[in-house]
């Protein structure tokens, strides 16, 4: 397995190679959360399955969200609910419930448990939404520390991360220090009414701001 | 850690015979230090970096000997040998591995392998958190162009980059569902500095 990870439409910049995570940033009028659910919809397309860690959302908010942008009903075999949220809500992709956004032991064993069943050469995409939440909730240090951690273990089994976070709503220095831990950073922003999006980090530098 | 750089690993264990035999298998690469109860066990475990923890034992338990190692704050991996494979429950009661008893030669020592790379990814990501901070704070405080031009901050960005392809190569443990755990345990509960 070893097919790059297609990103979709939604997000600017080429594919990733297996065991890349990329962060996606942006206020709310970006809806970084409804861009990192295109890239799942990219992979839930060629059967791909995601394990989502739902700090804002219960898994039936994000079951309707995802209907409401995309026209493919989820299976619930494919689309799997870490729900840390704190708020309950009937839905067959709810696979695990974790108290609370601060138990971050709980919602790694939350991930162990909810890719049990997909075999280790199935390439799957793991999404945290968002990282923003943990942050609120924690510290930077362990925010850090978390992320540093689940990321290594996608990279560890080829998979692909989808993290967001909303950089408005903390300091700079708290986001300057998440962002080194990607490989991608994609930063949304709302000019005069128009999404746009760039890539941040690599070889090269930013990429221009694209509308998109 | 030794003065000359061995590991040191505590064996905690009742039975003589068996805690001979893991003597016998691990002196070679490492400093042993042996006891044969809980209370001797929490005399000698400062400055070690694995401890090798039956679990039934006599006296204080193989349980009670771990929460005390941690209330104390010993930054030491624990293996509990244990009959029973307790699935990843162990990471909820604070070990970091374990080992099904009776342990075979080539698993004993694989297991303090691992455990002590785990050590080692634990104080890259501290140490690239430390530097992550440092650049965070300078893209505070100064212009992009004064940073352009900043042969420390280069530094800093190579020495970020170098630091977490090290780590990338220790990270590969993650797959597994304990290291994963017990890793993420050890670096969000009780870590603020």
């Amino acid at each position: 397995m070893t097919e790059d990870f297609a990103l979709g439409d939604a997000v600017p910049g080429p594919a990733v190679p297996p065991g890349s995570n990329v962060l996606i940033t942006g206020g709310r009028a970006t809806a970084p959360r409804r861009v990192a659910l295109s890239v799942l919809a990219a992979g839930l397309r060629e059967e791909q399955p995601a394990i989502v860690v739902s700090a804002d959302r219960s898994a039936r908010q994000l079951e309707r969200e995802y209907g409401e942008s995309f026209e493919d009903p989820l299976d619930p075999d494919l689309f799997r609910v870490v729900n840390c949220s704190g708020n309950s809500g009937d839905s067959d992709c709810e696979r695990e419930w974790v108290s609370s956004p601060s138990d971050l032991t709980g919602v790694g064993m939350g991930v162990v448990k909810a890719g049990r069943d997909i075999g280790p050469d199935v390439p799957t995409r793991v999404a945290v939404l968002s990282l923003s939440t943990i942050l609120q909730y924690g510290t930077l240090d362990r925010t850090f520390n978390f992320t540093h951690v689940l990321a290594g273990r996608i990279a560890a089994e080829d998979r692909l991360g989808v993290f967001t976070m909303d950089p408005t709503t903390h300091e700079d220095r708290a986001v300057n220090s998440l962002t080194t831990l990607f490989d991608r950073v994609v930063e949304l922003r709302e000019a005069d009414g128009t999404r746009e999006g760039r890539v941040v980090g690599g070889p090269r530098g930013a990429t221009a701001w694209t509308p998109f | 850690m030794t003065d000359d750089g061995r590991p040191v690993v505590l064996v905690v264990e009742d039975q003589p015979d068996v805690a001979e035999t893991y003597e016998l298998w691990l002196a070679d690469e490492y400093e042993v230090r042996r006891a044969a109860t809980g209370e001797e066990a929490l005399s000698l475990v400062e400055g070690t970096d694995v401890v090798l923890l039956d679990r039934m034992m006599p006296g204080l338990s193989g349980d009670e000997v771990l929460s005390e190692i941690r209330a104390r704050g010993v930054d030491c991996r624990v293996a509990m040998v244990s009959a029973v494979d307790p699935d990843f429950d162990i990471v909820e009661m604070g070990f970091d591995d374990y080992v099904t008893k009776p342990p075979r030669r080539e698993d004993l020592l694989g297991t303090i392998e691992d455990l002590l790379e785990r050590s080692e990814y634990q104080s890259h990501v501290r140490r690239q958190r430390s530097l992550a901070r440092k650049k965070a704070l300078l893209e505070d405080q100064k212009s992009p162009e004064e940073l352009a031009a900043s042969d420390a901050f280069q530094d800093l960005l190579a020495e970020i980059e170098s630091l977490r392809e090290e780590t990338d190569e220790a990270s590969d443990q993650l797959a597994d569902d304990t290291a994963f755990l017990a890793t993420l345990r050890d670096l969000t509960e009780d870590e603020d500095d």
